[in-house]
């Protein structure tokens, strides 16, 4: 019998936004193409029970899940729409522990579109997650504006999580770690240099790993601010691979909107440099269960609370995430 | 402007200085090499060099030949042209001894070519120390094959300064992607744990150590084994962390937030100056140094280690 019902850590629910859920039959395909995980991982077991139990382990009240079936599958909208109503039976029979971010077939932007209907309208899930590219399509791509368009008229939260890092000419063997960071970061570029951040304000878009190396580049992604006199010799041409690049001024002010989470690539290293560019009200946790193995989560978590003070706990546990679900706090009971 | 240095001599040390030796040059012209990325090849001379660096109140300057490099075909093609380069920083440290010092270029990945070269930069030409790119064509420093250069390197306790090279394939967005190429390649020194097998090459990694500072975690994972005890496996991140704390970092690239990253790394004492003259505009260099000032980190002691008293120490000038 599981026992279902959160404890809250000291009076703040710990809402989780970063927690990948493996569904059986989401297993067997994986299995079923041959995808190797980097690194001699194999794929992990998840069941509503296991994660559950760590959830109160780890006295999280709520996990917003994803399954990102872009990552090895862009092309299956099936495969998508299974997914989605896992995400939705999980959310049904444990309300007050799991949210869902959505995935979309964004390749084909009219099932995207529909998809995107059914899991908002029928499913009623509470976000939506998106790979950094889809089939090498990075989000700022002009073939999803339509899609993005409608995230935006919707006001939707959108998780965006690292691809797997699909070089071929990148060494895979040392680089599988550090290029999903980069990944990350070229979505955003894209999404900054199609002009997408700027028009479809209404996104808030939460950038897993702490943005990837964002906060790092930020002055570097934000080059077209440069006063002339200080302008490299790069001209804004130099995104090739975005046809519907635009001059952009105000780079830092838009990476600055974004959300970033706790997942960080450098001990520390990260907290700082992220702080500097947005403050603890645009910070939310991540645990990265269950790639993240079990037993490392109160570590994780433990890292998160001796770095930040209690004022911005309490705003990266439950109020930034509350910010952006707002019907949490019925379910919640806050 | 910054009044303070307007008044004193020459007195910083650049160990980030790019040179475009003629012979190189026309090399590059010859195989219809006319940019790198999107930017031309300016019109380089030694006497730019000087006035930039009598403008930056640079004393010396340690030169190297940035990317593409010096190997572009198998055989004596690259050695010769490695050679050529190598001689020409020398004529220029000869000539000018006080203003110039010298990282020489390697062929890898010609690995006997390399060694050859090695040995003349060092033994005959006594040149201080050497510049490897973080791949040339597609293979990063951690190749198999560079095993006995390492074990040289390591031998002689040299200074390697590690540099971006393009990477393999046309990258997604070049200019933010350049400096990663530095996290690549020493990352690839982890798989087969190269990096720590030899302890005495010192490493300065330009661009600050490009996007390390926002990648340790990520980094260290490298060479983990999945089955290793928790032991085991925190062992083997201390003395990666360890061996990263011992690595110098050059001011090339540095802003506000990339040093509150940077910071967080390392002691401020692992801290060079480098200007990446040609390819960073001048007006950017007191820029750089300005978020190194203003650090809380960062007193007056520490501002005249980075900027000439460690380079000193290191390279013995």
């Amino acid at each position: 019998m599981i026992k279902s019902e959160a404890k809250k850590w000291k009076d703040i629910h710990i809402i989780d936004m970063h927690h990948h859920t493996i569904p059986p039959f989401y297993r067997s395909a994986l299995e079923k193409s041959g995808v190797k995980i980097a690194a001699g991982l194999a794929i992990p077991e998840w069941s509503p029970e296991i994660a559950i139990k760590v959830l109160n382990k780890n006295k999280i009240s709520l996990a917003m899940t994803s399954i990102l079936p872009g990552v090895y599958f862009p092309n299956s909208p099936d495969i998508v729409r299974k997914c989605n109503e896992y995400a939705a039976e999980l959310k049904n029979r444990f309300p007050t522990r799991f949210g869902a971010f959505a995935s979309l077939p964004m390749l084909d932007s009219e099932k995207a579109l529909n998809e995107l209907d059914f899991v908002l309208d029928e499913l009623q899930l509470d976000g939506v997650a998106l790979v950094s590219n889809f089939d090498g399509k990075y989000l700022g791509d002009q073939q999803f504006e339509e899609v993005i368009a409608e995230l935006n008229r919707r006001k939707i939260t959108v998780f965006v999580h690292p691809s797997e890092p699909l070089d071929p000419d990148i060494p895979e063997e040392f680089c599988w770690a550090i290029d999903s960071a980069l990944d990350t970061t070229r979505a955003v570029m894209s999404l900054l240099y199609s002009g997408y951040l700027e028009r479809y304000s209404n996104v808030n878009f939460i950038l897993s790993h702490v943005g990837g190396i964002v906060p790092y580049l930020a002055k570097r992604i934000a080059l077209g601010q440069l006063e002339e006199s200080n302008k490299m010799k790069f001209d804004l041409g130099m995104f090739d691979y975005l046809p519907n690049f635009q001059k952009v001024n105000n780079g830092i002010e838009l990476l600055k909107k974004l959300y970033y989470d706790t997942l960080a690539p450098a001990r520390n290293a990260a907290y700082k440099t992220v702080l500097d560019l947005v403050d603890h009200t645009h910070l939310v946790l991540a645990t990265d269960y269950v790639w993240l193995p079990k037993n490392f989560l109160p570590l994780k978590i433990a890292e998160v609370k001796r770095y930040f003070d209690n004022e911005s706990l309490r705003a990266i546990f439950q109020d930034n995430p509350l910010r952006l679900f707002p019907h949490l706090r019925e379910v919640l009971g806050v | 402007m910054n009044l303070e240095t307007d008044n004193k001599q020459p007195h910083r040390i650049d160990i980030h200085h790019h040179i475009l030796p003629p012979a190189y040059l026309s090399t590059l012209e010859i195989l219809k090499i006319n940019t790198l990325r999107r930017d031309s090849f300016p019109n380089w001379s030694i006497e730019q060099s000087i006035k930039m660096m009598d403008r930056q109140k640079i004393a010396k300057a340690f030169t190297s030949i940035s990317s593409p490099g010096v190997y572009f075909k198998n055989g004596s093609f690259s050695r010769n042209l490695a050679r050529i380069c190598n001689e020409y920083s020398s004529i220029l440290v000869r000539k000018y001894p006080e203003r110039f010092g010298a990282f020489a270029s390697l062929p890898l990945p010609d690995v006997e070519g390399a060694l050859i070269e090695l040995d003349y930069v060092i033994d005959e030409l006594q040149l201080d120390g050497i510049v490897l790119l973080s791949n040339v064509n597609g293979k990063y420093l951690g190749e198999p094959e560079y095993e006995e250069l390492f074990a040289e390197l390591n031998k002689r306790k040299l200074t390697v300064f590690i540099h971006p090279n393009n990477p393999p394939k046309k990258s997604v967005n070049p200019f933010v992607e350049y400096t990663h190429e530095v996290t690549r390649t020493i990352a690839s020194l982890l798989i087969d744990n190269r990096l720590l097998k030899y302890p005495d090459i010192k490493y300065i990694l330009a661009y600050a150590g490009g996007t390390i500072p926002f990648s340790t975690n990520r980094l260290y994972a490298v060479g983990l084994n999945i089955k290793w005890s928790l032991l085991k496996v925190l062992t083997d991140m201390m003395k990666k962390t360890v061996a990263i704390k011992r690595m110098y970092f050059d001011t090339a690239a540095i802003d506000s937030y990339s040093l509150q990253a940077l910071l967080k790394t390392v002691n401020s004492k692992q801290i060079l100056f480098g200007s990446n003259f040609f390819w960073t505009p001048e007006s950017m260099i007191e820029e750089q140094l300005n978020s190194l000032r203003s650090h809380s980190k960062i007193n007056n002691k520490a501002m005249e280690a980075i900027e000439y008293k460690l380079a000193q120490k290191m390279l013995s000038t």
